[in-house]
Parts: structure tokens; C-alpha cells; sequence
């Protein structure tokens, strides 16, 4: 027995324990019942609420399932159904571990944000720890379906609601406590909005306001409708203990996607500028690529007499700009932090090196032609300058895609 | 004679009786019953029996959010329950009364 437990929770726990074969969804109305009941019961006893005075009064927990249990009219306990079969006993096993191996990859993950603000690898780490969470609380609550059931509560989310009265009665608990219930449909709406987003990320769309997929304003209000739903299932405390234990894992994971995208530099920035990143991704594939699929990021376009032409200007068949996309150069100007966008199809295009893991910022190194300003074999000498600074030009509309 | 084993087979009956009256969660339906003189009542079996109740189909919950505490669930009748009740009932009223002419013949005979 845990004697950290409150009376109440301590007897609600031994009374599950002892209906723990009774069919999943019936047994947790009970213990819903059951609960509400010992609480009462031990706010009837007052001030000496303890769990002997609680037996007095009610009986032992055993006992109590027992007479429960006939007046129900489900059959009586076979000995040794309190006793979770191996299975379900290794895949609970596995369940709480991955949830506790996923809090310390999800501390790991905020550390890293904290610290260096850049931390995609270990975000998506923990984010992964919960989908692998998850599959093991679906799992479990599959395994418990099937006759043969147990307590199936994680010990943790035990813990934490013997902990609540504690943080009752601490002034400023308190008031967290009445507050959050009045902030919870806000949080309803934004959880759905980074589902959608969620799904964005994986096909690799813009991602602002709304993720451009078609539908996704009709799957947002569909979202909106089943997170609400759900929110409403869990204020009126009709959910079993799994199901409130996978809504806390997608909540979660909704706050650590939410984290990642309002600090990770790839995600915060919108569609417009071209970043080699996951949003703009699908644009490299649809630009040029060379037959043996490295994108093309430049072109040195050079005269009959070998010189290297600058600010040319490419269209294709119809007369659409021809661009190549996978822009290589610098996005912002060096000097004054201004963002630097060519003409998309203007080339040849200022190159530069990115130090993006350790600094972000980019050095630009002008047009490097890779055979310089003349090809090699041709007589001229006339060098044209390679413009390191390459003056900021609006884009006209019909120049992007 | 202990009324607890007489209550065994008609809290049924008391609990779709309290029902009837007005809805109410599993603690207000004891207090009810023991209010009305059913002292020996137990809290389990009442919980017991408004759940065979429940997968009977006699019986529907709702649940009433209170400022104070968790969101409370009460149980109300149901058309079944009426029907239910109205049957068991008519079956109590000839068993008692079978059971008071037994008593009380068997009484005058004594004296």
C-alpha cells in the first residue's frame, strides 16, 4: 500500500483492484461512482478521514467490491482475476516506461530549445517518444479489453491525482486550479489547429495560418468539433483511464509542436522566402533538377567570345520565368539584415556558405562562376566585375510561381 | 430476522422507488433510502443495484457539473424503469399481502 495515497484514493484503488475483471467501460463508470461516494463519505468523517475510519464505515475495500459486485449482478471474482495475465502485464510494463522514457526525452527536447533555440532533432525525438507512447497505451487498453482486466491506470497519473488536493490547498495552487478550467476551450481550438498543422508538416506544405492542402479548412472545423468533444468528455470526468491517458499524450505532443514552430527558424518563417527547408522543399522538385536529381541552383551562362554574361534573364517555352529555385545565396543583406531576394530567374546568382548549426549567419561570396570570368580557351581578358553585393530588387508578382 | 437479507431482493424496488421521485447520484439515492427507514442498507449494494439497473436499461445518467468538487452523475428513470417499477411493485403488493393474511391467520389460530 502507498502510503503516500490519500485515504480515498488508497480505497478507490483497492475496490478497482478487486472489480478489476469486470468488462473495461462498466468498470469505469463504477469506479467513477465508487469514487464519488468515498469522497463524500470521507467528507462526512471531517477531520478524522482516515482510512481505518473510512473501513469502519464502509467495510473493507474487498468487501465492498464483493457486495457491489452481487447487488450488480456480475459473477463472483474467480481468485486470482485480480491478477493481470503476463501479457498485459509486460505491455503495461512497456506503457508507463515509454510515457516516462518520453517525459525525459520532452525535458531533453525543452532544455535544447532553451539553450541553443535550435533543436529540430531532439523535438522530433520526442515527439517520436510519444507516438511510441501511444502505441503502447492503445495496446494496452486492447490487451485489457479482452476479459482479463486490471487497473488500467498508469501509476504516474495516480500520483499526480493524489497530488491535486495538495496543490488545493496551497493559495497560489488554488488559483491555478480555478483558473485553468477557464482557459481549457481556448486550448480545445488551438490543439486542433496544430493537428492540421501537424498533418501540413508531413507533406511538407505552407503552413500559415493554415496549412495549404486542399480541405484543410474543413478538417480544421472537423478537428475543432472532435477536440472539443473530447474536452467536454474529459471536464465531466466520462473518460476511461486510458483514453484520458492518450488525450494527454496527444496534448502533449500538441504543446511540443506548438514549441518547435514558434521557435525553430525553418518553421517560423513563412513559405515566401526560400529556405532549404521542409517548406519549401516540394518547390527544389518541381524546379530544375539535373537528370541524376542534385536540384540545379545556378546557372553561368557565358557569350560566343567566352565571357561570363551577368544579369541575364531566362524564360522558358511559354514565357514563364524560369526559375531553379533551390536559391543558394544569401537571404538576408550582410550589412543590414535587410532580406535579399534576386529576381528569381536573374543569373547567375550570388553563391554563398552557410554555417547554419553553429551560426546562423550566411557569407556571401558573390558569383563564383565555376570557370571564372572566361572560359578557359578563349582568348578574351576582359573580366566582368562579379557584383558582391547584388543591389535587392523587388520581385514583380509574375516573377514568383 | 435480519432486514438486510429481506432487502436483497427488493432494493430493486426501493431504489427505482427513490427514483421516482427525483433523479439523483449514488450517495443521495443511500441517504434517501436510509431517510426513509431502510437503516440497514448498504452503500455498496445501492451502488450495485443502480448499476444492474443501468445495463438493465431501466435506468439513464446525466451528468450536472457542480462549482464544488467533481461533476456529479445522476441516474433517472426511464420509461423502462416506470414499467419496470410498476410491475414489481403490483408483484410486492400481492407478495406482502399474501404474506400479512399468512401472519395474520396464522396469529388468530395461536390465540
Amino acid at each position: 500500500v502507498n502510503t503516500t495515497l490519500s485515504p480515498a484514493a488508497t480505497y478507490v484503488d483497492a475496490v478497482h483492484a478487486a472489480l478489476a475483471d469486470l468488462p473495461a467501460d462498466d468498470l469505469a463508470d463504477i469506479i467513477e461512482d465508487v469514487r464519488d461516494h468515498v469522497e463524500q463519505v470521507l467528507a462526512e468523517l471531517g477531520e478524522d478521514a482516515t482510512t481505518g475510519a473510512l473501513e469502519e464505515r464502509l467495510g473493507k475495500p474487498a468487501d465492498y467490491a464483493a457486495e457491489l459486485r452481487s447487488a450488480a449482478g456480475y459473477p463472483p471474482a474467480l481468485s486470482n482475476a485480480a491478477a493481470p495475465g503476463r501479457p498485459t502485464r509486460s505491455v503495461r510494463w512497456l506503457a508507463t516506461w515509454s510515457v516516462r522514457v518520453a517525459l525525459v526525452l520532452t525535458t531533453v527536447a525543452l532544455l535544447d530549445l532553451f539553450f541553443t533555440g535550435f533543436a529540430d532533432s531532439t523535438v522530433a525525438l520526442a515527439i517520436l517518444g510519444w507516438f511510441v507512447a501511444a502505441f503502447f497505451l492503445v495496446l494496452w487498453w486492447v490487451a485489457g479489453r479482452r476479459g482479463n482486466g486490471e487497473n488500467r491506470e498508469l501509476p504516474d497519473m495516480r500520483w499526480l491525482r493524489s497530488q491535486l488536493p495538495r496543490l488545493r490547498q496551497h493559495p497560489f495552487g488554488a488559483a491555478v486550479v480555478e483558473t485553468v478550467p477557464a482557459l481549457r476551450p481556448a486550448w480545445w481550438m488551438l490543439r486542433a489547429w496544430v493537428a492540421i498543422e501537424l498533418i501540413g508538416i508531413f507533406f511538407g506544405t505552407g503552413l500559415f495560418p493554415l496549412p495549404r492542402f486542399p480541405g484543410a479548412p474543413v478538417l480544421l472545423v472537423a478537428a475543432i468539433i472532435v477536440s472539443v468533444w473530447l474536452g467536454r468528455r474529459a471536464a465531466s470526468h466520462r473518460q476511461s483511464s486510458v483514453e484520458s491517458a492518450l488525450v494527454l499524450v496527444g496534448n502533449v505532443a500538441a504543446v511540443l509542436t506548438l514549441l518547435w514552430m514558434s521557435t525553430a527558424p525553418p518553421l517560423s518563417q513563412s513559405s515566401d522566402q526560400f529556405l532549404p527547408d521542409e517548406e519549401s522543399a516540394p518547390f527544389i522538385y518541381q524546379g530544375a533538377i539535373r537528370s541524376d536529381g542534385t536540384p540545379i541552383t545556378n546557372l553561368y551562362p557565358y557569350g560566343r567570345d567566352g565571357r561570363l554574361l551577368v544579369d541575364v534573364r531566362l524564360y522558358d517555352q511559354d514565357g514563364r520565368p524560369f526559375d531553379v529555385l533551390a536559391y543558394d545565396g544569401c537571404k538576408v543583406h550582410e550589412m543590414t539584415g535587410e532580406p535579399k531576394l534576386p529576381a528569381l530567374n536573374e543569373f547567375p546568382r550570388p553563391t554563398s556558405s552557410h554555417r547554419e548549426f553553429l551560426e546562423p549567419d550566411c557569407i556571401d561570396r558573390g558569383i563564383v562562376p565555376p570557370f571564372g570570368s572566361t572560359l578557359p580557351g578563349t582568348s578574351s581578358d576582359l573580366t566582368p566585375t562579379p557584383s558582391a553585393n547584388v543591389v535587392p530588387q523587388p520581385i514583380p508578382e509574375g516573377a514568383r510561381r | 430476522m435480519d432486514t438486510s437479507q429481506l432487502l436483497k431482493g427488493v432494493l430493486d424496488v426501493a431504489v427505482l422507488a427513490v427514483l421516482r421521485v427525483s433523479d439523483g447520484y449514488g450517495y443521495d439515492v443511500v441517504r434517501r433510502l436510509r431517510a426513509a427507514g431502510l437503516s440497514d442498507v448498504g452503500d455498496a449494494s445501492v451502488y450495485g443495484t443502480l448499476r444492474r439497473l443501468y445495463n438493465a436499461g431501466a435506468l439513464t445518467t446525466y451528468v450536472v457539473p457542480s462549482d464544488e468538487g467533481p461533476h456529479r452523475k445522476y441516474y433517472a428513470l426511464n420509461q423502462t424503469g416506470r414499467d419496470l417499477l410498476e410491475r414489481s411493485a403490483k408483484v410486492w403488493q400481492e407478495f406482502a399481502d399474501t404474506l400479512t393474511r399468512l401472519i395474520d391467520s396464522g396469529a388468530k389460530e395461536a390465540a
